[in-house]
């Protein structure tokens, strides 16, 4: 299931990590993201007449024409986050399946139209949100509270893929799946984790890493460094089970359960406040079914701020929120010593 | 021209419904008064004349939609759809209660007939968009640039505070660029918020300006005179490649004399209320 060989992926990273110096690296880099997701979204649009993407200045008509999408089903509605949400409701009520693209962090602009008229209703609306995560652009930019907020939304499905793989099977089952979907999709590239025959299924979460002594639950990009953790943790004898949560609702409690019992110390590891994420989330699946020691590693209750490092991981930004692969590591080792 | 008959008839509707959210503020014992009663005539005029529609097939694809998008003001909505057949006048005395098909907002997944879950004001006319460009959609390809071929209309409803809100104007902006002529917003314009009297105060005007600077056609029109309302719904589909909206003068709480001279919002309700503005209903 698992393409590379650990070792090799990480060194592959450490690789891109060395070249990508330059600003137009990281531009390159987050494009070829979004392009994977472009092509994807395109590709399933021209097979399904269904399909209109809503956009709020955030594509250019161009791109749509070029991929063969007729021009009205490509639907511009202007700098108006709050009436692309409405307006993609409205479309979802008669019969369409509204894709709606944009960064991250203008989600939260729509919040209470994504509640009252898309969530209260369930419609088939998709919010593909991509470039979340540490991008350029300064704290204003970096979206650290949205699963959060979308989390409570009742009967909503979210996932966030961990690479380009799973990310492409997570749009199909996202766009074939009837209700309000939300994926968020990292701006940071990373190779490819799992096979082209990886049995993606909602709601079920994937083993990337056998181990017995400590589990770490992560998701999206900061699995990488979850993985990272857990290889350098092997040298130390302590061997980590790793466990990517890609479908963050509803979450895979057989998994959390089974981690709780087999292994005894659970981290959880995100690009997200630790207050309303994942690690909140797992909390209370494992204090009602099989109370062990956790330890969640997050952003602490801050706000974010401007970087120049990119592509070179967000190493400045990581350190300071600590939200690195040592960080990851020193909470699994604490965590373990309170078994 | 639309003969007195029928307006005789719609007058004696619009009675009716008047008594009907009586009722159902008797019910519940609390309510929006002021804001459904304004708001009658428009309501029977276009469910009970101008709109096509089926209360047999509620999901027949060439059906006018109507959007409330003031959902507070549901009683008046709830009324009008149980006496055109959607389901029984039988449950109005159980308005807001636990488990009822009749919720204190406009729930489209509780009444038969909604077209519009509301209650977030501000919404409804983005969501009429959305119909609309759905309408677009609809229309065979090669049409779409000429002018489409649009097989139903939306009539959005809007509070003439809510359109103090944000949304309604990025709604406004996105239906005259995509020219959606088969959208129609109606104003209540009743001049009063929850706790606000905007015409005094003046906090729309000069409202009629605003949206034509948005690009809509904009009309002004007596809320209260059935015959105004109708002749003004049939002039507006002639008029085609502009979004068009109608401001209606209407007064909070028309048709009982006591809820007009209060300006009546949210209001509790008795049984000695019921008594009494059963007694004072009167026909408009």
């Amino acid at each position: 299931m698992v393409k590379y060989v650990l070792e090799n992926a990480l060194q592959e990273k450490i690789e891109d990590d060395k070249k990508a110096k330059s600003l137009s690296f990281f531009l390159a880099e987050r494009k070829a993201v979004r392009n994977i997701m472009g092509a994807h979204l395109m590709k399933m649009a021209k097979e399904n007449e269904k399909i209109v993407f809503v956009t709020a200045d955030m594509a250019s008509m161009e791109d749509y024409i070029a991929a063969g999408i007729p021009e009205y089903r490509a639907i511009n509605l202007g700098l108006c986050e709050a009436n692309t949400v409405l307006a993609a409701a409205g479309l979802a009520k008669e019969g369409f399946i509204p894709i709606y693209v944009n960064m991250s962090w203008l989600l939260g602009r729509s919040y209470n139209n994504i509640f009252q008229s898309v969530g209260t209703d369930n419609f088939n609306v998709k919010f593909i949100m991509y470039a979340r995560g540490w991008a350029g652009g300064g704290g204003s930019h970096h979206e650290i509270n949205d699963i959060a907020f979308m989390r409570c939304i009742p009967q909503i499905l979210i996932m966030a893929p961990a690479d380009p793989v799973e990310m492409v099977k997570c749009i199909t089952a996202g766009v074939n799946y009837i209700g309000a979907v939300f994926i968020r999709i990292g701006g940071q590239n990373v190779p490819n984790l799992f096979e082209e025959d990886y049995p993606f299924k909602i709601g079920k979460a994937a083993t990337v890493r056998e181990g017995e002594d400590a589990t770490i639950i992560s998701f999206g990009t900061e699995l990488w460094k979850g993985l990272d953790a857990a290889h350098n943790l092997s040298k130390e004898g302590i061997e980590t089970r790793v466990i990517d949560m890609c479908t963050l609702k509803p979450m895979d409690e057989e998994a959390i359960v089974k981690a709780a019992e087999e292994t005894g110390a659970i981290v959880t590891a995100e690009d997200h406040s630790i207050i309303g994420g994942l690690g909140e989330a797992v909390a209370r699946v494992v204090c009602r079914n099989h109370p062990v020691p956790m330890n969640l590693i997050g952003v602490r209750d801050r706000y974010s701020q401007s970087t120049r490092d990119f592509g070179g991981g967000w190493k400045a930004l990581e350190e300071a929120y600590n939200l690195t692969a040592k960080d990851i590591a020193d909470a699994v080792k604490e965590t373990i010593k309170r078994k | 021209m639309v003969s007195d008959k029928v307006i005789e008839d719609l007058r004696e509707k619009a009675l009716q419904t008047r008594k009907d959210v009586l009722t159902m503020l008797r019910g519940s014992g609390v309510g929006h008064a002021g804001p459904s009663l304004s708001l009658v005539e428009l309501c029977v005029a276009l469910y009970f004349h101008h709109a096509k529609l089926d209360p047999e097939n509620i999901m027949w694809d060439e059906r006018d939609r109507i959007v409330l998008a003031k959902a507070h003001a549901c009683e008046t909505i709830y009324s009008c759809l149980a006496r055109r057949g959607y389901f029984s006048p039988d449950v109005f005395p159980t308005y807001e209660e636990f488990g009822s098909i009749l919720q204190g907002h406009a729930d489209m997944w509780a009444t038969r007939g909604l077209e519009y879950s509301g209650g977030s004001l501000g919404q409804g006319l983005g969501f009429s968009v959305g119909l609309s460009l759905a309408a677009r959609l609809k229309s065979p390809y090669h049409k779409i640039r000429r002018g489409p071929d649009y097989k139903y209309r939306v009539f959005c409803i809007c509070g003439d505070s809510e359109t103090m809100e944000g949304d309604v104007w990025e709604a406004a902006f996105a239906a005259s660029h995509h020219k959606l002529s088969n959208l129609v917003n109606i104003i209540d314009y009743n001049q009063f918020g929850a706790y606000t009297s905007i015409g005094e105060e003046s906090w729309l005007e000069p409202l009629m300006d605003k949206w034509r600077a948005f690009g809509w056609w904009t009309t002004e029109i007596d809320g209260h005179n059935l015959r105004e309302i109708i002749e003004t719904l049939e002039k507006i589909d002639n008029i085609s490649g502009v979004p068009k909206c109608i401001i209606a003068h209407t007064t909070k709480g028309k048709g009982v004399p006591y809820f007009e001279q209060t300006h009546l919002h949210f209001t509790g309700f008795t049984e000695e209320d019921y008594q009494r503005s059963m007694k004072a209903v009167y026909k408009v």
